[in-house]
C-alpha cells in the first residue's frame, strides 16, 4: 500500500513501469478504497504488467488467474478431490463397516454415515483454486484476473459475488470470509462487453498507448545504453506506425524488442533500412507489413538537416 | 462539492451513461484521497469511479469540460468581504444594525463576500429545479426564478438604498463613494455569476437530449438518402451490428458445446472408479460453422446500399470461417480474398470500384446467375445459406430464374435482401416477383432498422 499518488508513481517506476499521473491516481484510489481495478485498453499496453508490477513494488505475492472460455467455479474457486475421497473410502472400508457394525437397520446406518460426513467434506479434500486461495491467504496479495472478457457471462456473475463481499460459500463447509481484502486487478480486451454489475464494483482504468514522451521514458528505463536521440525517434516512429490502419498495432513490448534490436545492431540513427530490419519485431501480419512499407515516409522521423 | 458531483452524475445519466448509486458513493469516498484542487486529479477521480465503458469516455470528457468549466473567478478582493478591502471600520456594525432596511443578500455580499453568496446561489438553483432546464432559451426564466429565491428585487436600485442608509448613519461622503463603487462592481459580478451558472447548466444538458433523435431517424432513413456525414455514423452502426452477430454466434456455440448425455462413455469411464459412475460424459456437439455465399449487386442504382452491405459482409467474413463474397453488375467477381487481406474501408472501395468487372454496364441478374452456376456452383452445398443483395431490376434482360432455382436446390436456403421499397417491386423492370418464387425468403432491406431486424432473425 502506498501513502500517496506520488509514491505510487515512484514505486512503480522503481520497477521499471512508467505511468502517467492519471494512471497512478486511479491505482492509488483503488488501493485506498479497497476496490477491484478493471483495466481495459488495446492489446499490449501493459495491462497485465500493471498487476505484476503492483505486486513486485509492494513485495507481496501475485496470484494469477487466466480466464478462458469454459472456465468455471471448479477451476477458479475450489473443487472436491473426488479421486482422493474415493481412495480414502476404499482404504477405510474396514473402518467404515466397523462403524456401521452396531447399526441394526438401514436408516441407522445411513444416519451413521451422515454423522461422519464432515470427515469426507473437509479441508483435506478441498482443492483450492486461485480465487479461494486469494481469499484465504492471511497475508496481503495481488490477485490478477486476466482477460476476464474471455470467460462466460455466468462466470462473471459468480465472480461478482466473490468480489463484492470477499466471501465464498461452500455448501458442505459453510461461508469462508476473507482474512484480508486482496488487491484485485482485472484486465479485459473488450472482446465482449462486461456486465454492469461487475463493472459497478470496480474502478475503471482505460490504458491507452502512451504518448511518445512517456514511451521514450519506458524505453530508456528498460533498454539502457541506447542513445537518447534514437530513443526519441523510436518512440515517434512507433507512434506513427500505430496511427496507420493496422490489424494489430505494435505493443509496448514490441517497441522494447525493437529498441533492443537497434542496440544489438549498433544503429546510430533511424533510417528506412533500420525500420525495414525492425519490421519482423514490430508487425506480425503480412498485410500490416505491406501497409507499413507503403507508408514508410510517414513513419520515418523528419531527418535533421545535415550540413 | 458533493452536491456538484451528484448533479454531475445526474447529468451523465441524462446523456445515457448508466451510473449506479454505488459508483457515486465511491466517487465521494474517493474525494478524501485526492487533492481536489488539482483539476486533473479531480477529473481522474470522477472518470475512474463513474465511467466504466471506453465508449463513454468521450462523452464524459465533453461534459466534464462543460460542467466544471472553471467559472471566471472574480478577483480575489472581490471575493472577500467588503470590510477587509475597503472602508472597514464601523461598516459591520452599521450594516448589522441596518437589519430590515437593506436586503439580506446585499448585506451578505458586503459582509461575507461573493464566495459565500455563491453557495446560496447553488442552493437556490437546486430549489428552483435547475436540473429541469433543457434549453439555453429557458435561461432568463431561471435567472428570474433564482433572483427571486435569493430575495433580489427585479430592479437594481439597491446599492443606492444602501448608500442612503449609510449616509443617514453618518458615513462620510468620501467613504460612501468608494463603498458605492465597490459594491456596484460586486453586484454586477454577482449578476454575471447567476447568469453564467444558469447557462452552464443549460448548455451541459442540451446535447444529451438531442442525442437520441437523429439515431432513430437514421435507423429508418433509406440507404440511398443518406448524406456524407450520415454515412460515417452508419458505418459505425453497421460495425456494431456485426459485433453483435459475432457475440451471439459465439454464445450459441458455447450453449451448444455440452451435448447430450452419453451412457456408453459414462459406463466406460466408471470402470476407473470401480463401477461407480463418478464422471458423467456428454457427447460433444459438432460446432456448426455457418457457410454463407453472398452475391452483392454493386451497380450504380443500389450503390449506397451495397456499400453498407459490403461493410456487413466484411464483418461477417471476420466472424465466420466460411463466407464467400461476390460482387456483380453483369459479370461476377469474388472478393473474399480482398476482404481478408485489406482493411475494411479499402476493401469496400475495391469491391465497389476495382474488383475486375466492368462497372459501367447494366445489371443483368440472368447472366450473373448463369455465370455462378457455371463457375461456382460447387461452392454451394446443403449447408450453405446463399444471400443475394440487389434490387432485382434486370433492365429487361433475360431474368434467368431457372438458374436461381438450381442454386436453391443445392443450398440450404436462398435469402434475397432488396434495398428497394416493396411497393415498387412489381413495376418497371423489377423481376422480384419472379425471383421471389425461387427464394426461401425475400426481405425488404432499405434501412438500418430492417437490416438489424434481418440480422437478429438470421440464425446462421
Amino acid at each position: 500500500m502506498f501513502a500517496s499518488i506520488e509514491e505510487t508513481e515512484d514505486r512503480l517506476a522503481g520497477q521499471g513501469y512508467i505511468i502517467s499521473r492519471e494512471t497512478a491516481t486511479v491505482v492509488h484510489l483503488a488501493l485506498q478504497l479497497k476496490k477491484p481495478l478493471l483495466v481495459e485498453g488495446p492489446a499490449g499496453v501493459g495491462k497485465t504488467e500493471l498487476a505484476k508490477v503492483l505486486a513486485a513494488a509492494q513485495a507481496i505475492p501475485l496470484l494469477r488467474m487466466q480466464c478462458y472460455e469454459g472456465l468455471d467455479e471448479t477451476k477458479a474457486l475450489y473443487e472436491w478431490e473426488y479421486a482422493k475421497q474415493l481412495l480414502y473410502t476404499q482404504i477405510l472400508k474396514d473402518k467404515i463397516s466397523e462403524t456401521l457394525a452396531s447399526c441394526d437397520t438401514l436408516s441407522q446406518a445411513v444416519d451413521g454415515i451422515a454423522s461422519e460426513e464432515s470427515a469426507f467434506f473437509s479441508d483435506r479434500f478441498l482443492v483450492e483454486r486461485p480465487l479461494l486461495k486469494a481469499i484465504r491467504s492471511p497475508d496481503p496479495l495481488v490477485l490478477l484476473i486476466d482477460e476476464v472478457d474471455k470467460a462466460e457471462p455466468e462466470f462473471e456473475a459468480f465472480l461478482l459475488e466473490v468480489l463484492s463481499d470477499f466471501q465464498v460459500s461452500i455448501p458442505e463447509i459453510g461461508t469462508l470470509r476473507a482474512r484480508q481484502i486482496p488487491q484485485v486487478v482485472l484486465t479485459s480486451n473488450n472482446s465482449r462487453e462486461l456486465g454492469d454489475g461487475l463493472k459497478r464494483r470496480c474502478l475503471y482504468l482505460y490504458l491507452d498507448f502512451p504518448p511518445p514522451e512517456q514511451e521514450a521514458r519506458i524505453l530508456e528505463a528498460k533498454v539502457p545504453g541506447l542513445d537518447r536521440k534514437l530513443v526519441r525517434q523510436v518512440a515517434e516512429a512507433v507512434r506513427s506506425i500505430r496511427s496507420l490502419d493496422l490489424k494489430k498495432p505494435p505493443s509496448i513490448g514490441e517497441a522494447l524488442d525493437w529498441a533492443r534490436t537497434l542496440l544489438l545492431l549498433n544503429a546510430g540513427r533511424l533510417g528506412p533500412e533500420e525500420i525495414r530490419q525492425g519490421l519482423p519485431v514490430l508487425v506480425k501480419n503480412p498485410a500490416d507489413r505491406d501497409q507499413v512499407l507503403k507508408d514508410l515516409g510517414r513513419v520515418l522521423p523528419a531527418q535533421p538537416k545535415e550540413a | 462539492m458533493r452536491e456538484q458531483i451528484l448533479q454531475f452524475a445526474e447529468l451523465l445519466r441524462g446523456s445515457g451513461i448508466r451510473i449506479a448509486p454505488e459508483e457515486t458513493l465511491d466517487c465521494l469516498t474517493g474525494m478524501e484521497h485526492v487533492d481536489l484542487r488539482d483539476r486533473n486529479l479531480f477529473r481522474t477521480l470522477l472518470r475512474s469511479t463513474l465511467i466504466k465503458r471506453a465508449e463513454d469516455l468521450a462523452a464524459f470528457e465533453r461534459l466534464f469540460d462543460l460542467y466544471f468549466r472553471t467559472p471566471p473567478i472574480p478577483d480575489e478582493e472581490l471575493l472577500a468581504p467588503l470590510e477587509e478591502t475597503g472602508p472597514g471600520e464601523s461598516l459591520r456594525e452599521i450594516l448589522e444594525q441596518a437589519n430590515g432596511t437593506i436586503p439580506p443578500w446585499l448585506r451578505k455580499l458586503a459582509l461575507e463576500g461573493l464566495a459565500a453568496l455563491y453557495a446560496d446561489l447553488m442552493e437556490a438553483g437546486r430549489q428552483e429545479g435547475i436540473r429541469d432546464i433543457r434549453y439555453p432559451m429557458q435561461a432568463s426564466h431561471y435567472v428570474q426564478k433564482i433572483r427571486k429565491a435569493l430575495g433580489m428585487a427585479p430592479g437594481d436600485g439597491e446599492p443606492s438604498s444602501l448608500a442612503e442608509h449609510l449616509a443617514r448613519q453618518g458615513v462620510s461622503a468620501d467613504t460612501l463613494e468608494v463603498l458605492e463603487r465597490e459594491l456596484t462592481e460586486r453586484i454586477r459580478r454577482f449578476e454575471e455569476m447567476i447568469r453564467e451558472y444558469v447557462e452552464r447548466q443549460a448548455r451541459a444538458r442540451l446535447p444529451t437530449h438531442r442525442k437520441e433523435e437523429p439515431d432513430t431517424a437514421l435507423m429508418e432513413k433509406a440507404f440511398g438518402a443518406l448524406n456524407h456525414l450520415e454515412i460515417k455514423s452508419m458505418q459505425q452502426a453497421v460495425r456494431e451490428l456485426a459485433r453483435k452477430i459475432r457475440d451471439e454466434a459465439s454464445l450459441r456455440q458455447r450453449r451448444n458445446r455440452k451435448g447430450r448425455f452419453s451412457l456408453k462413455h459414462t459406463l466406460r469411464r466408471s470402470m476407473r472408479y470401480g463401477g461407480l459412475p463418478m464422471e458423467l460424459v456428454f457427447r460433444k456437439r459438432k460446432k456448426t460453422r455457418p457457410r454463407i455465399v453472398a452475391l452483392c449487386d454493386v451497380s450504380s442504382s443500389v450503390w449506397n446500399a451495397s456499400r453498407f452491405m459490403l461493410h456487413l459482409l466484411y464483418s461477417l467474413q471476420d466472424c465466420f470461417d466460411k463466407v464467400r463474397s461476390f460482387v456483380f453488375v453483369d459479370r461476377l467477381a469474388e472478393v473474399t480474398e480482398c476482404f481478408e487481406r485489406r482493411p475494411v474501408n479499402e476493401a469496400v472501395e475495391t469491391a465497389l470500384n476495382d474488383a475486375g468487372i466492368p462497372y459501367n454496364r447494366y445489371t443483368d441478374y440472368g447472366s450473373v446467375f448463369e455465370e455462378f452456376c457455371r463457375e461456382w456452383l460447387d461452392t454451394v452445398n446443403r449447408k450453405t445459406t446463399v444471400i443475394v443483395i440487389g434490387d432485382g431490376r434486370n433492365n429487361f434482360f433475360f431474368p434467368g430464374e431457372k438458374d436461381l432455382a438450381r442454386i436453391r436446390r443445392r443450398a440450404r436456403r436462398v435469402i434475397w435482401l432488396n434495398p428497394e421499397s416493396r411497393a415498387f417491386w412489381r413495376f418497371g423492370d423489377s423481376m422480384m416477383h419472379r425471383y421471389e418464387r425461387n427464394c426461401d425468403r425475400v426481405q425488404e432491406c432499405r434501412n438500418l432498422k430492417q437490416l438489424t431486424e434481418f440480422v437478429n432473425e438470421l440464425s446462421l
